[in-house]
């Protein structure tokens, strides 16, 4: 189901860019945000409070757990509901970071997440990227949100199925770099 | 699907009459700041008092208000109404309620919020009515502390996150009905534009 955007409406987006090297592969490809992404915000919008059932008082979320991860699928586009990569490769960035957020006007705000996989880490072609995030999830509650696990779930992915951009395989050689923003605008 | 469309209705009722239906709210910069902050968040720590083991999000403390001013339009540094009806921030609603829908199958979620002030509690013409919900504007630090308090929940603040008005074009300026309950549905979504 889809709106058109009118002027009062603020817009949340977000672009990838590739980088091996010096070399741009993937340029300001624009992201599909899914499901979880969106349940996330709502959560945090409708609800009263947030009880933490693993009894600290510290209440980990969101860019904590935030991470990236490619995969090698070419053929099947991001759905609302897609809940992860279709074929995952499970190495870790080596690096990953993220900024604090960037007023970069009174109406748009930006958080950029950066990952880094040391040379030789990725090897195979990749045909999709994903974002993961600290989300709240389950169904929105207008009162108590209880936690009673971590983990990182998806927030969003690119993929060549999708159009967004052409397959690559990383030089072994090179160090490859992947540059998720996430803009949110009026 | 490549973005999201974040958006505020708001529909007016005195008794069962609808004064207006789905005018499109202005988000201030709470409004839209808490997005990037709430992801951006690594934890929230309630930090002093007794411990407790939960904390507030938007929806603590969230409240209505209306104003008269019809002049001044909607900017988004603006943090409060400009004439409100009542001691500042205004004369909150006399009951409260929400309703979450969740937007798995459709696409669309959403979270609305009622206020209805009983027959003559607010008195005077409507020219500009805000929604206050907790917000989040922490854009450099790990954290969103609660510094002190027993209960973290009750030291969330909340800030004006949308405003309506007749200066910004929204709906034009009414009288209340003092003979009849007044009911402001403030419906928030998140969509697939």
């Amino acid at each position: 189901m889809t709106r058109e955007f009118e002027d009062t409406d603020v817009r949340i987006g977000g672009r990838v860019t590739v980088q091996q090297g010096d070399d741009i592969l993937v340029d300001h490809a624009e992201n599909h945000i899914v499901n979880l992404g969106l349940n996330n915000l709502m959560i945090f919008l409708a609800g009263s409070r947030w009880t933490n059932a693993l009894v600290s008082n510290t209440f980990y979320s969101n860019r904590y757990y935030a991470t990236m991860n490619c995969g090698s699928d070419t053929t099947h586009g991001t759905t609302y509901a897609t809940t992860d990569l279709t074929n995952k490769i499970s190495t870790a960035p080596s690096i990953m970071s993220s900024t604090a957020v960037n007023a970069q006007t009174t109406t748009r705000w930006v958080i950029q997440y950066i990952a880094m996989w040391n040379p030789g880490l990725i090897t195979s072609q990749v045909g999709e990227i994903a974002l993961y995030n600290g989300n709240f999830t389950g169904p929105p509650l207008r009162w108590d949100y209880v936690n009673t696990s971590y983990s990182a779930t998806l927030f969003s992915r690119v993929s060549v199925a999708d159009g967004d951009f052409v397959a690559f395989t990383p030089n072994a050689a090179q160090s490859l770099t992947i540059t998720w923003e996430i803009g949110v605008n009026q | 699907m490549s973005n999201i469309n974040y958006s505020g209705i708001v529909t007016v009722k005195q008794g069962n009459d609808i004064v207006f239906e789905n005018a499109k709210n202005h988000f201030t910069t709470y409004g839209m700041q808490t997005i990037p902050c709430f992801l951006n968040l690594n934890y929230i720590l309630q930090n002093g008092g007794t411990y407790t083991n939960y904390t507030g999000l938007c929806s603590n403390n969230w409240s209505m208000y209306i104003g008269t001013n019809t002049s001044v339009a909607t900017t988004p540094g603006m943090t409060a109404l400009n004439a409100p009806i009542g001691t500042t921030p205004g004369t909150a609603p006399s009951a409260k309620s929400s309703v979450v829908i969740d937007g798995t199958s459709t696409g669309i979620w959403a979270t609305i919020w009622t206020g209805v002030w009983y027959p003559g509690t607010v008195i005077g013409t409507i020219g500009e009515m805000a929604l206050y919900l907790c917000y989040c504007n922490t854009t450099t630090a790990n954290g969103w502390n609660f510094t002190s308090g027993s209960n973290a929940s009750v030291n969330v603040t909340a800030g004006m996150f949308s405003r309506l008005s007749v200066a910004d074009g929204d709906f034009q300026a009414f009288a209340i009905d003092t003979t009849k309950a007044l009911s402001i549905d403030w419906n928030i979504q998140l969509s697939y534009a």
